[in-house]
């Protein structure tokens, strides 16, 4: 018999008991659709961390510190052997103090980030009122987080902005050249700009006022690849001198390998929908043979090979799990794209950006396409065996 | 003439638990073209399985069963099946249908087994409906269809291949009078017009005169001459009783 025909065939015996048949496949669509939303909630939330984690350019920059070692030391002589490595773009300098920011008589432990501008550039950093440092020479600029106002007693940031404010610098020892802790008092810095954090008191100034305060030694550098395909070369020379490197592919591959252990649990919820269904459509092929023994036995009387009655049950099952699958997959997509919209809707009214939730890569959705026809063959095959095992004598004996 | 069917020896034994049945205990016939033979005997006599035997969807215990040169036996369950559709027409006590199609569907469906289309083989399928006065109920579901009118779909769907050899098991077995003696002229008129090769079984004596060859069958075998001398007057007792009706 031919494909076309034990099609025709498969297609008007399922449209016969229309009700079963269209419950079953709501069975399969119901599998099909929650593997696929909560997997692509998985891809989704994933997403969206990874979007936050990798910021512009964020897999070509590495990050150089001395580590632990007390020998080893970021200098103008060793950031400038860095920046004359071949695969190297540019890099940004950052030395961190502790110190104190003051005004009248408040005053707060702060943490002072010097960084020059590529640092500034290459690490994203913005004020969310105000302006950013100037990170000229003779730059006495300032920005600070919210906290730092919060714990100076400054109740309205706008009246405080371009106002001058007193820190007192203190250099820990293995950032001076003498290895003894400098500390610079009542430097004065003119406040350009707010970063909306209340919960740690930071404060980023111009990196020569870390070097007018006696530091010698960087802090960290920010090294960026000429391509992202040289990090690995950047960061084996880098590390062959003594230092410490990170990149954020590093931060990427255990975010993914919680993300790949969440879409796995996701997914083990969507199977057990699953194999629900998948118990639904064998109950329905089996019950079918059940009715259609006598069909069945005739036919094979009346010369049909038992290929042929192979393939009409297993076509049987592979046309549901085909049109529920590719059902699934769609009133998934549906379902998700609805759900993104109402997210999206909600955060920009609550003054956010918009959010995509639920991703969908297209891959995932074909092999989802085509895991319902693996399942449908594999359903089939047991109902299918055991009509070809039907005794067309036994037909004629039930007479 | 050469014979169209040959059976030689042909024994069939069953399995029952602790028992043996021997169902055919040796059975040598020959069927030639054109054939109306009738295959016939009290129950249990063997006379299903010796056409289930012919008809190659029962294996004999020992013993060849030729049909056209062909040893039947020889030939794999897939094989057999395929002759089975080219050289017979195969017709039982009941009908048994395709519940999704309608009567020329099913009429149309050892055609398409072979290979061909439904659309392809609806012509054919209407022809041999027409041929059996059937034409009219083309388009309907065939369990709608009456018991007679069932039975003639059967024997269209038997037809359509065009087969020398009809094998017919009880056909009239769940029919009433009127309708058997419709399907037995059906019958007689393939014999006689088209000279196809019957053969059936009945335990119907009242068909006997239908018969070119009568098989008359008894534990087994086929009745030595005395018994079919006892079943020719039995023949007779049932013609005589007929024509007094």
């Amino acid at each position: 018999m031919k494909l076309i025909q034990i099609l025709y065939l498969s297609y008007r015996n399922l449209s016969v008991h229309r009700s079963r048949t269209i419950l079953t496949l709501i069975g399969v669509i119901i599998g099909i659709g929650a593997i696929m939303f909560l997997v692509s909630l998985g891809y989704g939330l994933q997403r969206l961390v990874t979007d936050q984690v990798v910021k512009f350019d964020a897999f070509s920059i590495i990050d150089v510190t001395s580590g632990d070692s007390n020998v080893v030391k970021l200098t103008d002589d060793t950031n400038n052997k860095i920046s004359e490595i071949t695969q190297v773009d540019s890099i940004g300098e950052s030395i961190n103090l502790a110190g104190k920011l003051k005004i009248g008589e408040s005053a707060t432990d702060t943490v002072f980030y010097a960084i020059d501008n590529n640092f500034a550039e290459y690490d994203q950093i913005k004020a969310d009122q105000g302006k950013f440092i100037s990170t000229d020479a003779s730059s006495k600029d300032i920005i600070v987080s919210k906290a730092v106002l919060n714990l100076l007693g400054v109740k309205d940031a706008a009246t405080i902005l371009d106002k001058d404010i007193a820190a007192d610098l203190i250099v820990t020892r293995d950032l001076t050249e003498n290895g003894e802790t400098k500390t610079s008092a009542n430097q004065e810095f003119k406040l350009v700009g707010i970063i909306d954090d209340e919960s740690v008191p930071f404060a980023y100034i111009p990196l020569q006022s870390a070097k007018n305060a006696g530091a010698v030694n960087f802090s960290m550098i920010k090294v960026k690849a000429t391509d992202q395909t040289e990090v690995a070369t950047i960061r084996k020379t880098i590390e062959n001198m003594g230092y410490k490197t990170d990149n954020v592919s590093d931060t990427l591959a255990q975010i993914n390998q919680i993300f790949s252990i969440l879409k796995v649990a996701l997914g083990i919820l969507g199977f057990i929908a699953m194999i629900v269904a998948l118990l639904g459509m064998f109950n329905t092929l089996t019950i079918s043979l059940m009715e259609r023994t006598r069909e069945v036995g005739y036919l094979k009387v009346i010369g049909a090979r038992n290929r042929d009655i192979f393939l009409l049950f297993t076509t049987e099952s592979v046309l549901i799990a085909f049109v529920g699958g590719v059902s699934g997959v769609i009133i998934g997509l549906v379902f998700e794209w609805l759900v993104n919209i109402g997210i999206s809707t909600m955060a920009v009214r609550s003054g956010a950006f918009p959010i995509t939730v639920f991703y969908t890569p297209l891959l995932f959705a074909l092999v989802m396409g085509g895991f319902s026809l693996l399942v449908g063959i594999i359903t089939g095959i047991y109902p299918a065996r055991r009509a070809v095992r039907v005794k067309p004598l036994d037909v004629l004996r039930y007479e | 003439m050469e014979s169209i069917i040959k059976i030689e020896k042909v024994t069939k034994s069953f399995d029952l638990g602790i028992n043996k049945v021997h169902a055919l205990n040796g059975v040598d016939l020959e069927i030639h073209p054109k054939d109306f033979a009738i295959i016939y005997g009290p129950s249990g006599c063997g006379k299903s399985t010796l056409l289930n035997v012919i008809s190659g969807l029962e294996a004999p215990t020992t013993g060849k069963v030729v049909v056209r040169e062909e040893d039947l036996y020889s030939l794999s369950d897939d094989q057999r099946a395929q002759f089975r559709s080219e050289k017979f027409g195969i017709i039982s006590q009941s009908s048994h249908w395709v519940n999704s199609l309608n009567v020329w569907q099913n009429v149309a469906i050892p055609l398409v087994l072979k290979g061909n289309s439904f659309s392809g083989s609806k012509k054919r399928a209407l022809d041999v409906l027409s041929e059996i006065g059937m034409e009219e109920f083309a388009d309907n579901p065939p369990n709608k269809l009456s018991g007679g009118q069932q039975q003639r779909v059967s024997i269209a769907r038997a037809l359509i291949r065009n087969p020398w050899i009809i094998i017919a098991d009880e056909p009239t077995g769940n029919l009433d009078t009127h309708n058997s003696d419709a399907t037995m002229a059906i019958f007689q008129r393939l014999n006689l017009e088209s000279k196809r090769t019957i053969i059936m079984v009945t335990h119907n004596l009242v068909y006997l005169p239908y018969a070119t060859v009568k098989i008359a069958m008894r534990d087994g075998v086929v009745a030595s001459q005395s018994v079919a001398d006892i079943a020719k007057q039995l023949e007779q007792e049932v013609a005589t009783l007929k024509e007094s009706k």
